[in-house]
């Protein structure tokens, strides 16, 4: 573990700026999406706000991963937790107004209706399970979320295992035949 | 369409994309965040881990304890096979042993509370033969006798070959967070409680004199037609306008605070006082007709003609509708007023002090609308109503940016707060054409205004359910060019209730818009967490009762605060009522209260007097002390 006492000062570097830019530029939407599967709107542009400036302040060390996405979910996790708890009384209220979504869930067409229809079905999953299927699906391996997730190779895989079935069922429920999760 | 291709284009939804401008200029807030974090003790980096996620340690228990161990966890490690217990130094501490205490699951097991022993001991035994993970609560015994709540996570390890070897467990301490969720639970229930039951009773009553009000005096008037005959005395104060101009507003609060002093020692014990109207005062004379009811009216208008000003200033003159009424009735008190109202609209017409209405049943329900539409064609098209509005602060800033319209009648060359008219026409139904009145003049209002502020605009219950409604105020908006957003419009909670489909129908279409839509009088009437749940309020206006004692009523601080920190979890703006005075508000801003509008803001003002550029107010006083 490196934490922040044990980092090396490593001091701004030119160019640094603009390297970050792009990494900024790259990946804000996909975190962003995917924190918005479990999340109100007005926390996750709090916690996404807080992790990429955490990424840009610590950019010396962070850039020096094999992957620095990685480092920026693993954070946003940890922050999402924290900010939800610290926001445990708004947070109840808001989980109200967000359940249940009106849509018409059979032939969701256009993007926004996909998002809503997306947010209802990770919504019935337990946040472990919704955030282990949601980086599968943006590319990362079984092994690379576990380690995002801090959790064991094996339950990475059952958390999978998991969400899969609910959502295959959540799927009929709703009316989008067998669902095909992959 | 399955699972994937739904989250693939959810991934694409434009509002998770962010455009070039945001991003520079979220740039550059992150480079004031870095350069912050330079200072000492700014770091809000100090404590992440930065080392590498993915570069994974071979032992994946060691991974998962490190991590644990800086985000606060506790762990524990079992293995049934090697009859192996182990747990962290952090763990040790949530359980409440000391580090040198040798860890066993059974100490574990000790320190659970013992109603969910069983249940804890099931799911390690579970997760151990099934080989999964698990997550569940329990509570802890401290040796204390302290309870606390722990979130944990039993995970599987697996030796290199993959045969489960044992069980990793993390445990987050969650009682904050428990404590927090029960006492918004506490908190809302309450709230919906004591709303219920103060709400009942303040509902009854006038909040200035504390007399009775329309509403109940109405419903005293229904049992009393039921059972018996009476009579109605409708009294109207003239001249509080020369008052008010002459020595203030408050006066004018004094003389009607006065008269209500007064007719309560002239009246009867049996008989039933109210204050229906600004300037209206109302008197149900049980078992007394006409040979006995008017010498109480004489004593009334004599005791009335009492000076209640210095000598030299303007009098207060009195008339008074009276009528009487039979008993066995069906309860119609609404229309007995009505009747009333119109005995006292001749009497000041003929400037004579009593007038006695026609005898109960001569007037006809149709005739009576007749003669109320003729009433309010005429206060329309002869500009009897003006507008006032009434400023309403920003609390953050401190600056005036929104004015409430209020309607005045000047029937008499003396405006006077309508409430009584205007319930009047809700009743005959001709109320749609006065908020049609009030919605072209604040649009009006808005054109020429040159400092683009915002009004809101009182609606009745009736226009509410009015079908044409949200098209006439698309027009006018876009015919004026004036942005939706620039007005709100208040709609109580009584509105709401006689029919909440089409209330919710008129709000979504006036919010689609782009108008914005306010509860007024939150907290006085009935089933309010409800409506802000189901309607897109985009405002709350607490009701003025809360507001006023707010200095000394440990009870109402507790509402305000709790209705805005409740307004601010569901992103909705707050604006305190009756605000009085500026240690009000400085409670107000403690409380995070958004907005606030009372005779410490200011005073209604006819429109044309509104200045032309935004109000900064003095600095509120912010170290006020409540008791």
């Amino acid at each position: 573990v490196r934490t922040h006492s044990a980092r090396q000062g490593a001091s701004w570097q030119p160019g640094w700026t603009e390297e970050f830019e792009r990494f900024y530029q790259l990946n804000h939407a996909q975190v962003r999406f995917f924190l918005r599967a479990r999340c109100p709107d007005h926390l996750v542009d709090d916690v996404l706000q807080e992790v990429f400036s955490a990424a840009y302040t610590r950019w010396g060390e962070v850039r020096e991963h094999a992957k620095p996405l990685a480092w920026v979910y693993r954070v946003a996790i940890n922050k999402y937790s924290d900010a939800v708890r610290e926001a445990t009384a708004q947070h109840k209220l808001l989980k109200k107004l967000h359940d249940p979504v009106e849509t018409d869930s059979a032939h969701p067409q256009g993007r926004i209706d996909s998002a809503l229809l997306a947010r209802q079905l990770l919504g019935r999953l337990p946040r472990s399970e919704a955030h282990a299927f949601l980086l599968f699906h943006l590319g990362w391996s079984e092994k690379e979320t576990a380690s995002i997730l801090n959790v064991t190779l094996h339950t990475c895989r059952t958390y999978k295992k998991r969400a899969r079935i609910k959502l295959r069922e959540a799927a009929k429920e709703l009316g989008l035949g067998d669902g095909g999760a992959a | 369409m399955n699972i994937d291709d739904i989250l693939r284009r959810a991934a694409q939804e434009p509002a998770v994309q962010l455009s070039e401008v945001e991003i520079r200029r979220n740039m550059r807030l992150f480079e004031l965040d870095r350069r912050k974090s330079l200072t000492p003790g700014h770091d809000p980096t100090a404590g992440l881990d930065l080392g590498d996620p993915l570069e994974l340690a071979d032992d994946e228990a060691l991974r998962i304890a490190q991590q644990a161990e800086l985000l606060g966890l506790g762990t524990f490690t079992w293995r049934p096979a090697e009859d192996m217990f182990a747990w962290s130094g952090r763990m040790a501490s949530m359980l409440d042993y000391l580090p040198e205490a040798k860890p066993a699951r059974r100490l574990y097991l000790d320190r659970v509370h013992k109603d969910d022993r069983k249940t804890v001991e099931d799911h390690l035994n579970q997760a151990s033969d099934d080989h999964e993970p698990l997550a569940f609560e329990h509570r802890t015994v401290r040796a204390n006798g302290e309870v606390r709540h722990l979130e944990c996570v039993l995970q599987v390890l697996l030796d290199p070959h993959g045969t489960p070897t044992g069980l990793l467990g993390t445990a987050r301490d969650i009682t904050e967070s428990v404590m927090d969720k029960r006492a918004l639970a506490r908190l809302s229930k309450r709230l919906e409680t004591v709303m219920a039951v103060v709400g009942e009773s303040l509902a009854d009553r006038d909040p200035h004199t504390r007399l009775f009000n329309r509403r109940r005096f109405v419903a005293e008037l229904d049992r009393e037609i039921r059972t018996g005959e009476g009579t109605v005395l409708l009294l109207g104060l003239e001249g509080l306008r020369e008052v008010n101009r002459q020595n203030g507003p408050q006066a004018g609060d004094d003389v009607v605070a006065a008269v209500a002093k007064l007719l309560a020692n002239v009246v009867r014990p049996t008989d039933v006082l109210a204050r229906i109207g600004g300037n209206e005062f109302a008197v149900l004379l049980p078992r007394t007709i006409a040979p006995g009811a008017r010498p109480i009216a004489e004593r009334i208008a004599q005791a009335m003609r009492t000076p209640f000003l210095a000598a030299g200033q303007s009098p207060v003159v009195t008339r008074i509708g009276m009528v009487h009424f039979s008993g066995g009735q069906p309860a119609a008190g609404e229309d007995l007023l009505i009747d009333a109202d119109q005995a006292l609209y001749d009497a000041k017409e003929r400037s004579t002090e009593i007038v006695e209405g026609l005898p109960p049943g001569s007037v006809s329900a149709a005739e009576r609308r007749r003669r109320w539409r003729k009433r309010v064609r005429i206060a329309i098209r002869g500009d009897l109503l003006d507008l006032h509005a009434q400023p309403i602060v920003d609390l953050s800033r401190n600056v005036v940016t929104r004015h409430e319209l209020l309607l005045r009648l000047s029937e008499w060359n003396d405006p006077i707060t309508p409430s009584s008219f205007l319930s009047t026409a809700e009743r005959l139904g001709t109320i749609v054409q006065i908020d049609q009145y009030v919605i072209r003049k604040a649009i009006e209002l808005l054109v020429n205004d040159p400092c683009g502020r915002h009004v809101q605009v009182n609606l009745s219950g009736r226009s509410v359910c009015e079908e044409g409604l949200p098209e006439l105020v698309a027009d006018l908006l876009s015919s004026h060019g004036v942005k939706p957003s620039r007005l709100t419009f208040e709609i109580t909670e009584t509105a709401l209730i006689s029919n909440m489909t089409a209330a919710r129908q008129f709000a979504d279409r006036l919010h689609e818009m782009g108008c914005q839509l306010a509860l007024d009088d939150f907290g006085s009437g009935y089933a309010s967490l409800a409506h802000l749940k189901y309607l897109p309020f985009d405002m709350v206006k607490i009701d003025g009762e809360f507001v006023a004692g707010l200095l000394e009523n440990k009870s109402d601080q507790i509402m305000v605060k709790s209705i805005a920190q409740m307004c601010a979890g569901l992103g909705v703006q707050t604006v305190a009522e009756f605000v009085e005075n500026t240690e009000t508000k400085a409670v107000l801003v403690d409380y995070g209260v958004d907005m606030a509008q009372g005779f410490a803001v200011g005073r209604p003002i006819p429109i044309s007097e509104i200045p032309n550029s935004l109000e900064q107010l003095p600095d509120i006083i912010r170290t006020a002390s409540v008791s």
